[in-house]
């Protein structure tokens, strides 16, 4: 089971959810694609995690796996989904009935997607929003109305740095977008979940908003003890916000650790590649490489490794297995057949890296 | 885009991608059985009713024994109030309705396209007066209006009354028209034929009509339906006064002459409310089935 | 949109002022007033200056059929037409106008000295009361059952509805009238016609109680009936398209990840948003079944304006067309101009006071 090794960091502390061994397939006319793989991990109380990777890695998927919000064409193939409730249940996402489901959603779990744009009722004020959302959930949380939901109301938009007064009195298309994505955010934290899933959540803003939002969720972590889970293709937002990163391709995770790990010591191709994409605002005019070739298809998969045909470590043996999540340090995982030699290749720019960072820190 | 054999390709070329459209629109329009069955449904019935009457003469004879039979072979329709055969009087009934029906379709839907187009086209002043027009046109009251109208003149030419029809139902079909156009007008090709300054005749005519073809039927069998709406009121009301019988005089006349509250004479007061109901439904079917070409978003699962 | 700023005027009276200006229930206003305007000068001129029109046939007819002269002809006509027939036409035009604003439609050349106003504001309830419950129905069934469509895309009973509902509104609503009196009224003998004509049956005197509104409904039923069918189609297929459209609005997805019940959501978030673009469409089936009455009244026998108005063009009592026609302009006007104001309560995105 060396999967698992490295997964589970400090198992038991106070686990919120683990997840073993997913597979998540949306049938097309073309096949079955295969978007999640087989991915396990775990999630601490206070735990911070990113999924990192492109379009199509599955990692849009898997977050929504969480919340069971998967469209008609999608289904759960194999795994389990195990939910610790704030009442101190377990509770098996992957086998539970609607209402169960209905108030676990948002109660337990809340997500935030990746455009505000629409995300709201354009005919209802915020107010409203808030009112529906604890108006529902009263049976866990006793009923929320009055005085005392606009008190709490106004507690979470001041949490995301919104005026209560003026946003909870407007609607929807009163606000700018960034406005929007922060009303979401707040909505998520009126019911005190144990997790807080961000789905791409400063794409498609403009600079200004990003860091505003940005500053948000890192003010949020530090005072609030709920887990969060990003997911994004942005390797700078998981440095700012993630304890751990797992960077996912073709459906399944390829590396795992502690964020400053991987970014300082990856051993796997793909990460590699990924940090080298990202650019230095304030560094010197470099070779920016991206990575060579496209993602594969997820209906017909390479054999072996399915980085193989864009990785420059490939050899035979990386065409006919694909390799688990192997133990590369403490508490960090890669799914390489050649991490060592990732690894040293890694070390030997060494220099080169070091200046990087200073100026990206 | 030589000047001198520019004229005759220009025609030719746009004639051609019309039909080519028209004949691959039919294909598309195959795919959907119920609108297909639709337009065979109106071409159906116009034939019926045009060519119907040269091989089918109009029964004139009374035979006051057979008043309202129930269909036989001989009467296949029953017979009405007089002993006249039904069924001829069916296939007579339908060219008058039909002429004005369809004529008063054509002009709305020229109306309707030229100031949908020209409006969004040249935007400004023009596009809201035109905008203004067709809302002030569109709370009138259209068959109050066409009633005092032929109250007050008499209408006695097909074409008058068709120009009144069709004076009135432009401005639905002109916003379409319209909302069609302002989307078409910021497409790429648009953008380039203006670049190169050709003239807004020839964008309008030549770049933006023949992609406006589809909306353009799509409008024109709303256009049918409504006037069929307004043709067949008129007539039913018994305010046009058409030299023939047609199907809405046969209405009129089974009110009149009490047919209706007579339980024999369901034949013949079935008969054309079933025709003009099959027409209209044909129609309504077609345009379904043209939407959904046109409109991709409306086609059902691929 | 923006606004170029406006410099502070001394008196916040002109700043209110120019807002009401701009705003859109101003110019819709506008619109009404001008569109009733432009018709009342149309019927005007058809009705005074046609040559062989109603005037000059009205003289015509009373110089040659009743030996009367031109001049006691040409009185008689002015009196009755409520028109200066000596004066400049631009005069009586004006004169026109006048009196229309004060409500002085003329008097009814076939019944002697009842003034067209009078006759007009009786028969007006009446077909107010039947469109308006009519259009009512019609609407709020008409989403109803097309939300329920949406909701059950592809089932039997969606297909069974969407083909019923296209051959219904295929089908014009006056004939639908003569298909109710047809068959429901004569072959099946579900109802007595011909206890049914009439608005009101003899001896049942006006009033707010029961048995009035109770008989009223009851006279009205039918033609209700063939509104509501008539006009219930395009309401069902239309709410069907929306619903369909908002089941894929990001907020409906939001709204489950909310852990929001589904009757809220199918009420307050898809419903709510799914009636907006039917509701725009309310404009076009106002005036269709004001203009129906026409018809359906006169085949119901219902005493309401578009009875008397068949009667009047029978007639060719022009001062009672013109004025029930007028009213009838009017009334969908209103009707339209109403639909607006609600429309922009139940979209916040359109205010009345602000943009367009």
């Amino acid at each position: 089971m060396s999967e698992l090794a490295g997964v589970t960091q400090g198992a038991g502390r106070n686990e919120v959810l683990r997840v073993r061994d997913l597979e998540i397939g949306y049938s097309t006319d073309r096949g079955r694609v295969r978007a999640v793989r087989g991915v396990s991990f775990d999630l601490e109380e206070d735990d911070s995690l990113a999924f990192i990777g492109e379009s199509g890695s599955g990692k849009t998927t898997l977050g929504l796996s969480l919340v069971r919000l998967l469209p008609q064409s999608a289904s759960i193939a194999k795994g389990e989904i195990v939910f610790n409730t704030s009442s101190g249940g377990e509770l098996d996402l992957t086998d539970v009935d609607d209402e169960t489901l209905r108030r676990f959603r948002w109660r337990e779990c809340a997500i935030v997607f990746q455009s505000a744009q629409n995300a709201l009722n354009p005919v209802m004020r915020i107010r409203g929003h808030f009112a529906d959302t604890a108006r529902d959930h009263a049976e866990s949380e006793g009923v929320l109305k009055g005085r005392a939901l606009t008190e709490r109301a106004t507690e979470c938009l001041r949490l995301v740095q919104l005026d209560p007064e003026r946003v909870l009195k407007a609607y929807p298309h009163e606000l700018s977008g960034g406005m929007r994505q922060r009303v979401m955010i707040a909505l998520g934290l009126l019911l005190n979940p144990r997790v807080l899933i961000l789905d791409e959540p400063t794409t498609a803003l403009d600079v200004l908003t990003q860091r505003a939002i940005i500053e948000v969720l890192t003010e949020l972590r530090e005072g609030h003890r709920f887990a969060m889970i990003f997911v994004s293709h942005d390797l700078s937002l998981a440095a700012e916000l993630a304890d751990r990163v797992a960077t996912t391709y073709a459906g399944r995770i390829v590396e795992l650790g502690d964020v400053e790990q991987v970014f300082y010591h990856p051993r796997h191709p793909y990460t590699v590649g990924l940090l080298d994409a990202v650019p230095t605002l304030a560094g010197e005019h470099q070779e920016l490489s991206s990575i060579p070739g496209s993602p594969p298809d997820l209906i017909d998969l390479p054999t072996g490794c399915k980085f193989h045909p864009r990785c420059p470590y490939a050899t035979d043996k990386c065409r006919e297995k694909d390799p688990p999540l192997i133990e590369v340090a403490p508490g960090q995982t890669a799914a390489c057949w050649h991490w060592e030699k990732v690894g040293s290749d890694w070390e030997a720019r060494g220099g080169e890296r070091h200046e990087q960072d200073a100026n990206r820190a | 885009m030589a000047a001198a054999t520019g004229e005759s390709r220009y025609r030719d070329s746009a004639i051609g991608r019309f039909l080519a459209r028209f004949a691959s629109t039919l294909k598309l329009m195959a795919r959907n059985r119920v609108g297909f069955a639709g337009f065979l449904l109106v071409v159906t019935i116009v034939l019926f009713s045009f060519v119907g009457p040269i091989f089918v003469p109009l029964d004139e004879t009374v035979r006051v024994s057979q008043i309202y039979e129930t269909p036989s072979l001989s009467h296949p329709l029953g017979t009405d109030s007089e002993g006249k055969d039904v069924l001829s009087q069916i296939i007579h009934g339908g060219r008058p309705i039909l002429t004005i029906g369809y004529l008063a379709a054509t002009i709305s839907t020229i109306i309707a396209v030229m100031l949908g187009s020209l409006g969004a086209f040249l935007g400004g002043r023009i596009d809201t007066g035109f905008t203004w027009l067709a809302d002030m046109v569109l709370t009138i009251p259209q068959l109050p209006l066409l009633a005092v109208l032929a109250g007050i003149l008499s209408l006695n030419s097909k074409l008058a009354v068709a120009g009144l029809i069709g004076a009135l139902f432009w401005p639905t079909l002109m916003r379409a028209t319209r909302a069609q156009v302002l989307s078409l007008k910021e497409r790429d090709y648009v953008e380039s034929a203006r670049a190169l300054d050709l003239g807004t005749p020839h964008i309008v005519f030549r770049e933006i009509a023949p992609n406006m073809a589809g909306y353009i039927a799509i409008n024109f069998t709303l256009a049918v339906t409504a006037s069929m709406y307004a043709v067949v009121g008129l007539t039913l009301l018994g305010l046009v006064p058409l030299s023939q019988d047609n199907w809405g005089v046969m209405i009129n006349l089974a009110w009149t002459r009490g047919a209706i509250f007579s339980k024999d004479s369901i034949f013949y007061i079935m008969s054309p409310i079933a025709a003009i109901a099959l027409h209209q439904f044909g129609l309504v079917a077609m345009n379904r089935s043209l939407s959904e070409v046109f409109d991709p978003r409306l086609r059902r699962g691929s | 949109m923006a606004r170029t700023s406006v410099p502070a005027t001394g008196s916040g009276a002109l700043e209110v002022l120019r807002k009401v200006a701009s705003s859109y229930l101003f110019r819709r206003l506008i619109k009404a007033l001008v569109t009733i305007f432009v018709m009342a000068s149309l019927t005007f001129f058809l009705i005074r200056l046609m040559p062989g029109g109603p005037v000059e046939a009205y003289i015509a007819n009373l110089v040659s059929q009743y030996n009367v002269s031109q001049q006691a002809a040409t009185q008689q006509a002015a009196s009755l037409f409520s028109l200066d027939l000596d004066a400049p036409v631009y005069q009586q035009y004006l004169e026109y106008l006048g009196n229309l604003v004060r409500g002085d439609l003329g008097e009814s050349l076939v019944t002697r000295g009842v003034p067209v106003s009078e006759i007009v504001l009786s028969y007006l309830p009446w077909t107010l009361f039947s469109v308006g419950t009519a259009l009512i129905i019609s609407f709020s069934v008409g989403i109803l059952l097309g939300m329920i469509m949406a909701y059950k895309r592809e089932s039997k009973l969606d297909h069974i509805l969407t083909n019923l509902g296209s051959m219904v509104s295929s089908i014009p609503d006056y004939l639908m009238g003569i298909l109710i009196v047809v068959w429901i009224g004569v072959q099946w003998e579900l109802v007595d016609i011909t206890a049914m004509r009439g608005s009101l049956s003899p001896g049942i005197q006006p009033g707010f109680n029961l048995t009035f509104i109770g008989d009223a409904l009851y006279h009205a039923s039918l033609p209700i009936l063939a509104y509501v069918l008539g006009t219930i189609g395009v309401w069902m297929l239309t709410m069907r398209g929306s619903t369909e459209s908002t089941l894929g609005e990001d907020y409906v997805t939001v709204a489950k990840a909310r852990g929001l019940k589904e009757r809220r959501i199918a009420t307050a978030y898809v419903g709510r948003n799914a009636a907006l673009p039917p509701f725009t469409q309310l404009s076009i089936s106002i005036a269709l079944v004001f203009g129906g009455s026409l018809l359906i009244e006169w085949l119901f026998v219902y005493e309401g304006l578009g009875y008397v108005l068949y009667n009047s063009i029978q007639q060719r009592d022009y001062p009672v067309m013109q004025g029930v026609f007028l009213m009838i302009t009017t009334m969908v006007i209103l009707a339209n101009l109403l639909a607006d104001l609600l429309y922009s309560r139940l979209d916040p995105r359109i205010r009345v006071g602000g943009r367009d």
